[in-house]
């Protein structure tokens, strides 16, 4: 009778140690990141989670990297993706993903014309909003601190986007500048060259894509107000110019990745 | 006993002449076959030296086309909306 009331309460005494073992509820990492390497990498910074073994990385929805040391908290994306996202994780369990947005904002058959055009209506100018959203906005006193590129057919033989530096006078100091990506395809184009090749006068050709560079303190590289983008001239008749632009907000990163 | 003993010198001797490395494989030679390695790679040198020609003369001809067909120049200033000057293109 002994045996089987010890064995009863050995019994009970395991089940409730089983059953108080608390679970373990990962707190979701605090993702912060700066842009380095001339804009083409995304350092992605957070706090160490406690209980964490670990991170995983994911672009795109895709794990791409685990970090098995929890006590590492940097990550260096060199992988160009539209969302980024870092999860802790601890054996099985993993936490809610912390997500850094790269998508750039994209404007779609914008028409714009030449400086040839004489329909003052017309804009000629290219402008984005705060939000990254491009627009045509014509090349008037008023509109010159907007300005970030001129379709210019009055000064060139051919269709050329200008930057408003470019003139003298300036429109204003600005010096946003293009280079031929020497492809077709929009979507192609997932990370924008480099500085060292753009220029502030590019010719323009129907179904080409060009890459994007505003410098717009004109010192250089930096990730204080710079911004790159792509832009697909879709075509051009005459003056009239149709365009699809994509604009990325973070300053100073390259990564284009559209779909 | 004895066919036994047969059938097992027979299998061992079967054994024996099927494990034996083949001289030929498909009616070519060993030498045959390194004949041809050595054309196969002096045929990707001989690529490789194309290549390169190749991408010296795509350079060269979009060179060409950049400075004589595709900018144009600037042409004299017109009157337009913008009543401005060009200055010469800059690099960054």
């Amino acid at each position: 009778m002994k045996r089987l009331l010890a064995l009863a309460v050995s019994l009970t005494a395991l089940l409730i140690l089983i059953g108080c073992e608390g679970e373990v509820t990962l707190e979701t990492p605090s993702v912060t990141y700066t842009v380095t390497d001339n804009g083409a990498t995304l350092r992605l910074s957070w706090i160490e989670i406690s209980d964490a073994d670990g991170y995983y990385i994911y672009a795109d929805g895709v794990a791409i990297d685990t970090i098995d040391d929890p006590s590492v908290t940097t990550y260096d994306a060199t992988q160009p993706a539209a969302i980024y996202e870092v999860s802790a994780y601890a054996g099985e369990d993993e936490s809610d993903k912390a997500t850094v947005d790269c998508t750039p904002v994209k404007t779609s058959n914008l028409t714009v014309y030449g400086l040839s055009d004489p329909d003052t209506t017309h804009p000629s100018g290219l402008a984005f909003t705060n939000d990254g959203v491009a627009y045509g906005i014509s090349v008037k006193q008023a509109n010159y601190p907007d300005l970030d590129y001129i379709f210019d057919d009055a000064n060139f033989t051919t269709m050329t986007l200008t930057s408003p530096n470019s003139y003298s006078p300036v429109y204003n100091d600005k010096k946003d500048m293009a280079l031929d990506a020497q492809v077709t395809s929009f979507d192609t184009v997932t990370i924008a060259d480099a500085p060292g090749n753009y220029s502030t006068q590019t010719t323009l050709s129907s179904n080409a894509v060009y890459y994007l560079f505003m410098d717009q303190d004109d010192d250089g590289w930096d990730t204080d107000s710079d911004h790159f983008g792509k832009m697909k001239v879709e075509s051009i008749s005459g003056s009239t110019v149709t365009i699809t632009v994509a604009y990325q907000p973070i300053t100073g990163l390259r990564w284009l990745v559209t779909k | 006993m004895k066919k036994i003993a047969a059938l097992l010198v027979i299998v061992f001797a079967l054994t024996i002449v099927g494990c034996q490395p083949p001289e030929q494989a498909g009616g070519v030679t060993q030498a045959q076959l390194d004949s041809l390695k050595t054309q196969i790679q002096s045929l990707q040198s001989q690529v490789d030296n194309i290549q390169t020609a190749l991408d010296s003369l795509t350079t060269l001809y979009n060179a060409h086309i950049d400075k004589f067909h595709k900018r144009g120049g600037t042409k004299a200033p017109a009157p337009s909306k913008g009543g401005r000057t060009v200055k010469p293109p800059e690099k960054g």
